[in-house]
């Protein structure tokens, strides 16, 4: 028997394609950034590039040897103050032109001169602290043998303000695909576990006793389960009948022989009639007890119990009744007709044929039985006038082979099994006082069951 | 009054057959459970004792049959068969009371003898007619208080007579209801212990009506 809970297959697949589900959208969503990174890294080194092309187009040297800057191209963006994007033609140290965005009375150099003979990319920090990247190239004029350094900047913050603000709409909307993906996937689990479901309810079904066997329409995948239930089904149901037809049998084989012994003994010397007579009674106690238990046995394993209460009870009182026909018995029940007790119906006939029994054999004029839903399960009263029980006495009804009545005949086995039965169950048998009659006993059983209205 | 027993196991057939017979009765025994339908539903019986498990065929469908023909003997289930599920199931297939075995044979007795009393129509074991009583349950019938001395077969006639008072019964009613089967029919032993009663009795207890039978009055 597994001792671990056992785990659920919808919760398992759930959380195992919500995990790889998160693992994928995550690399995917890094992935897409940093391509989304060096696509923007390349748009704003293009528009720092195409700044400084411009610049060096516009340059060029006069007849006195002056640098001029001629229709120096001005975006909106490099007219803003201090706002990082920031541009500089260099000539021997000194800053000849600069963006307006560079407010300054004297201009002073971004960086020193590199020489760098091709446009390249560096990192520095403007006039203000702010992160800058620049396109830096120095240029050489051949025609006057100078170099010319040019410098065209932006700031970092730019680029990263764009990543972040991918990056955050990437997330959202990778959460909400997550969040109908797996709205989508629950949905499809509830329909694709349907079948297993059906299945619970066709065993829960059966368990109630609402129905002998599964005759569902499931996927090709659960045919042979519910096949093989069907078999395991029918297979105990007919082990259960073969045991109680054997113990029937048995009964009959022990008892008959029995019943003869006892009879020829009572013709024999009454030494030898009491020897023979003893023992018979202890084989005829042992065979009843045993027998009593191996139907038990057999019957609890049952896996369908739904057992009628009223329907039981009017057998029983039609029986009693022919049974105690010359002692002129009023007997009665009250019973909902839909109470059920949730068992097997040889069961409930055992106790309630033992107690109403014993009931009438004690009551003087009357037995009353009534049956109720409680809160947990079911609860049946049986009543009788008879002399009752005191108090004290109560508790040692219930031992093997101990009688309610000494002169009355029966074995008393009949309570003790009556406890047995109820026992297993889960049930409890108390003893009270009758409230029908001024002595007498009244017997209350709590047994699983309820009360189940069907339209 | 005629008993049938039907049990397979031959001692106990005997026990019975023997306990009865000591009480009044005349036993035919079935040890089969089809030769006990036909004979039950052919003879007269005044009870039956029908066990359940028997060869043959089953003692409940036995029982149904005879009830589904409209015979309404008085029959007692005496089984090895002790669940209420099995009690009820012989008491609903028509049985009139159930004894579970192994049994006194003194209940058994009580039982029968209820039974037969209450298929008369007699509340207790006491049939009187006039200054002539009969005990039932202790078998001794008294005349203005005396003790009448019958032997098996005059109390059987008397008993018979008494549980059917005012009644004409005829002579083969009374050959059916007081001998064993194999009794020779056309013999005239009913006359014969029909006048040795008279004698014991006094003649104006028991009237013969001509082509009819014989008739038990009270005494006026």
């Amino acid at each position: 028997m597994p001792t671990a809970k056992p785990y659920s297959l919808r919760s398992r697949l759930i959380w195992r394609v919500t995990l790889f589900m998160f693992v994928a959208l995550s690399v995917l969503s890094v992935a897409l950034v940093l391509l989304f990174d060096s696509y923007i890294e390349r748009r704003f080194d293009r528009t720092l590039t195409n700044q400084l092309h411009s610049l060096l187009a516009a340059a060029h040297f006069d007849q006195n040897g002056e640098l001029i800057l001629k229709g120096a191209p001005s975006t909106a963006r490099f007219q803003e103050t201090l706002s990082g994007w920031y541009w500089q033609v260099i000539h021997q140290q000194q800053v000849k032109y600069q963006s307006p965005s560079l407010y300054a009375d004297a201009p002073a150099p971004l960086l020193d001169e590199i020489n760098l003979p091709k446009l390249s990319f560096i990192a520095l920090e403007g006039p203000t602290g702010l992160p800058l990247r620049a396109a830096v190239q120095r240029v050489h004029f051949h025609a006057q043998d100078q170099h010319v350094f040019v410098v065209a900047t932006g700031p970092v913050a730019d680029i990263q303000r764009d990543v972040i603000q991918f990056a955050t709409r990437l997330i959202g909307a990778f959460a909400l695909l997550g969040l109908i993906l797996g709205l989508l996937l629950r949905w499809q689990l509830k329909q694709l576990l349907q079948p297993v479901r059906t299945l619970q309810q066709g065993i829960k079904a059966i368990r109630d006793g609402s129905q002998e066997s599964l005759a569902l329409t499931l996927p090709s995948e659960l045919t042979d389960v519910q096949t093989e239930l069907n078999h395991l089904l029918q297979n105990n149901k007919e082990i259960l009948e073969r045991a109680r037809l054997q113990a029937s049998n048995l009964a009959h084989a022990l008892k008959n022989p029995i019943s003869v012994l006892k009879n020829h003994a009572a013709n024999l010397p009454p030494a030898d009639a009491r020897v023979i007579l003893e023992q018979a009674d202890k084989l005829t106690q042992s065979t009843h007890s045993h027998l009593a238990r191996a139907r038990l046995a057999g019957s609890f394993e049952k896996l369908s119990a739904r057992t009628n209460v009223a329907d039981t009870l009017s057998e029983l009182v039609f029986s009693l009744e022919l049974l105690y026909k010359p002692k002129g018995l009023k007997m009665g029940f009250a019973c909902h007709p839909d109470l059920v007790f949730f068992g097997d119906p040889h069961d409930l006939d055992e106790v309630l044929g033992n107690l109403m029994d014993n009931a009438c054999k004690w009551a003087q004029h009357k037995v009353c039985v009534s049956a109720e839903q409680i809160a947990r399960g079911i609860e049946i009263h049986i009543e009788d006038d008879g002399p009752g029980i005191p108090a004290q006495e109560r508790q040692n009804v219930f031992n093997p082979g101990k009688r309610l009545d000494e002169t009355t005949q029966g074995t008393g086995l009949g309570l003790n099994i009556v406890q047995d039965i109820v026992l297993l169950y889960g049930g409890q048998v108390t003893l009270h006082d009758s409230t029908i009659a001024n002595s007498g006993l009244k017997i209350t059983l709590q047994l699983p069951g309820k009360l189940v209205t069907t339209d | 009054m005629r008993a049938l027993v039907v049990e397979d196991n031959v001692q106990a057939a005997e026990q019975i057959s023997e306990a009865l017979t000591e009480h009044g009765f005349a036993v035919d025994q079935c040890h089969d459970g089809q030769e006990a339908w036909f004979v039950g539903d052919t003879e007269e019986y005044d009870i039956a004792i029908l066990d359940i498990g028997l060869p043959g065929r089953d003692g409940l469908s036995v029982l149904t049959d005879w009830r589904r023909n409209g015979n309404k003997m008085p029959v007692i289930i005496l089984t090895a068969r002790d669940t209420w599920r099995e009690r009820v199931t012989g008491l609903r297939a028509g049985a009139d009371d159930y004894l579970i075995k192994p049994f006194e044979m003194e209940e058994l007795l009580a039982r029968v003898e209820a039974l037969v009393r209450r298929s008369n129509g007699h509340a207790t074991s006491v049939l009187a007619a006039g200054s002539l009583e009969l005990d039932t349950a202790t078998q001794r019938a008294t005349l203005q208080g005396k003790h009448l001395d019958l032997s098996a077969l005059e109390y059987r006639l008397l008993a018979y007579l008494m549980n059917r008072q005012g009644q004409v019964v005829s002579k083969a009613v009374l050959t059916e209801h007081l001998y064993q089967m194999d009794f020779e029919h056309n013999s005239n032993v009913i006359e014969v212990l029909v006048n040795r009663v008279r004698k014991k009795l006094g003649t104006e207890h028991i009237q013969t009506r001509r082509g009819q039978g014989y008739q038990l009055n009270a005494d006026r």
